[in-house]
């Protein structure tokens, strides 16, 4: 099992008011810590015309991190990609694989808020489709000298990337969210799949229609591999343990998750500012695992044994999870 | 006088093998107190330059760096407009107000506007952009007026995390630059109202002398910059009045900038040069030691 993790931040949280400046600093700073507490991964994630400044060039943060760090993988997660031309994209991350030695790994979203879809100019309707198409794209470009692409939104005729990455082909993986239909997508497509936060019994749900629909499209276990985001509030008890998820909620995600349309439903439609007991919201919460240490652990054993490979803990309790948790894993 | 530095890489070797030499010159030169580094964009096989992507590269050396400039050489974007002034912000954010922008390309009137979205959209606030060939946010018609306009001011607020799915008529690309305004330069000259002049290697040291001084002239004042090439080696003075390359010794480089500043008017001297791991960090601190402080003085 790897472990990788980032930093809440790269934008001025209302939860830690500072300079923008400062929260850069403490992302680099996350960075090399990461990295000496034994993680094998550091990320960074996207988003577009914030009001809080988010980071909207993953490939730029990283290379900040690449610049700090020697050896952990620098991972986008999510990098927005029906937001760029693919061959952009894979120039961009191949740029960064040479700086850093070689270590970028790709995670790749197809993004969901409507105003950064159309302050970048492109069709948010084909936002799927594009996705699987453009990671094609990034994982033939990055895998040889020429390559040729036909599809339904993208074609490139002997093409060259340039720069050549040192990866060939650079690492990436379809971050679908918490939705079936996504995975499915993803299996059919053979792409490795990376789940959002989702309770277990979900996940389960989730990864065995991935891999029914990657193995039915002819797909092996090696193209079908599956990574998890999970945050974890570790406490003394499972009460202390809820305290701090409820700050976590109260000062983050309930912005991003309900005001942004985060939250998707069965339908395939995007629900804003539901109510706190609605079904989707209450998943999204309870997705969020409390627990003391032995409880973290056996759970995200339970994550282990349901095939997840990668885990992605966003959490500020970097120290104590990489001194307790990492190290029933290794 | 402030000098910089760029680089023209070796179209017949992979950048990988390239770019560690460049970084470490450029970490070298902030250390000697060298004032700029340039990167610019190549593409395709057949420039010139340095790197596909300028602003990766310099966002890596923010973190290498203390106190260089880090200016990128950039043709403004023809789809996702929008991008060019985050990755600027990002950049300056990680350098703490170090970041600069030299804006290349083909010229025509939309090469105009995206240059004109793209310093308007680094500043406070949120915009709108309606032009023939984008609009940001998109969709946007008549009767928006063309060009960029600003929001009047709102009565009531409403927090963005308020405000549902539909896309506002005008949007901030953030973030903003840790710098209230970055350094911008045209290559070539020729646009003076969007910045100074940045005068390449290519071009004749007549022709750059004339823009610089056109620019000055008219008022400009931002801070000229002219590209050379550089060589320690002994030289005539009649070879270096013809020749694209300042050669010769120390005291005949600090000769040739002084007369070529006199001349021009130029503040900002580029020194061009290739990655050179057996002698390049040598020639840097031959120029830091010996050029730099007679060209100071």
């Amino acid at each position: 099992m790897e472990f990788w993790t980032g930093s809440i931040g790269l934008s001025k949280v209302r939860a830690m008011p500072r300079s923008l400046a400062d929260s850069y600093d403490e992302y680099v700073d996350g960075a090399k810590a990461a990295e000496q507490l034994g993680f094998d991964g550091y990320g960074a994630p996207e988003h577009h015309f914030m009001y809080d400044g988010f980071m909207p060039a993953p490939l730029h943060a990283l290379s900040a991190a690449a610049a700090a760090t020697k050896s952990i993988k620098l991972v986008t997660g999510a990098m927005l990609l029906p937001l760029y031309d693919p061959c952009d994209a894979a120039s961009q991350a191949a740029t960064l694989d040479v700086i850093s030695g070689g270590r970028l790994v790709l995670g790749l979203g197809m993004g969901y808020r409507p105003l950064e879809f159309a302050g970048l100019g492109f069709e948010k309707r084909t936002r799927g489709a594009r996705l699987v198409e453009a990671m094609h794209v990034i994982e033939a470009a990055t895998s040889g000298e020429h390559f040729s692409f036909e599809g339904t939104h993208y074609s490139f005729e002997n093409a060259r990337l340039e720069p050549t990455p040192l990866q060939h082909p650079i690492p990436a993986w379809f971050c679908g969210g918490t939705s079936v239909k996504a995975a499915r997508r993803a299996g059919e497509a053979g792409l490795a799949y990376w789940l959002a936060n989702s309770p277990i019994d979900q996940v389960r749900v989730i990864i065995d229609e991935y891999r029914r629909a990657g193995f039915a499209s002819g797909h092996g276990p090696k193209r079908l591999r599956v990574a998890a985001f999970k945050d974890v509030c570790i406490g003394s008890t499972v009460e202390e343990a809820e305290r701090f998820r409820q700050g976590l909620i109260d000062t983050f995600y309930e912005e991003h998750i309900l005001g942004y349309g985060y939250l998707v439903d069965d339908d395939g439609n995007h629900v804003y500012n539901p109510p706190r007991d609605h079904p989707m919201y209450q998943r999204f919460v309870d997705g969020i695992f409390c627990g003391t240490t032995d409880d973290v652990i056996e759970e995200l054993k339970r994550y282990e044994e349901a095939g997840v490979e990668v885990l992605f803990l966003a959490s500020m309790q970097r120290e104590l999870i990489a001194e307790k948790i990492i190290p029933a894993f290794r | 006088m402030r000098v910089g530095l760029s680089w023209e890489l070796d179209r017949e070797l992979p950048f990988a093998e390239q770019w560690p030499v460049l970084l470490a010159e450029a970490c070298a030169a902030d250390r000697m107190g060298f004032d700029s580094i340039w990167i610019d964009e190549s593409w395709g096989g057949s420039g010139t330059g340095t790197a596909c992507w300028p602003t990766i590269m310099l966002t890596y050396l923010a973190r290498r760096t203390k106190t260089v400039r880090l200016c990128a050489i950039r043709r403004p974007p023809a789809a996702a407009v929008a991008r060019m002034a985050e990755e600027l912000a990002v950049l300056d954010q990680f350098s703490r107000g170090r970041a600069g922008i030299a804006f290349s390309g083909d010229r025509d009137g939309a090469w105009r506007k995206r240059v004109e979205f793209t310093v308007a959209a680094m500043r406070p606030g949120a915009l709108r952009f309606r032009g023939n060939d984008f609009t940001f946010p998109a969709g946007l018609e008549a009767p928006v007026p063309p060009g960029i306009s600003r929001p009047a001011p709102e009565s009531t607020y409403t927090p963005q995390w308020e405000r549902g799915p539909a896309v506002p008529e005008f949007l901030a690309v953030t973030p903003k630059p840790f710098a209230s305004q970055l350094p911008a330069w045209i290559e070539g000259g020729g646009a003076d109202s969007l910045g100074a002049p940045l005068m390449r290697a290519a071009c004749s040291e007549a022709e750059a002398t004339e823009v610089v001084r056109g620019y000055l002239e008219q008022g400009g004042s931002g801070e000229t910059a002219i590209e050379r090439w550089i060589e320690f080696e002994s030289a005539t003075s009649e070879e270096n009045r013809i020749a694209p390359v300042i050669r010769g010794e120390p005291e005949d480089l600090v000769i040739r900038v002084r007369d070529m500043a006199a001349v021009s008017g130029v503040q900002h001297l580029v020194w061009r040069r290739r990655p050179d791991a057996a002698h390049g960090i040598a020639d840097l601190l031959r120029f830091a030691s010996e050029v730099q402080p007679m060209l100071q003085a």
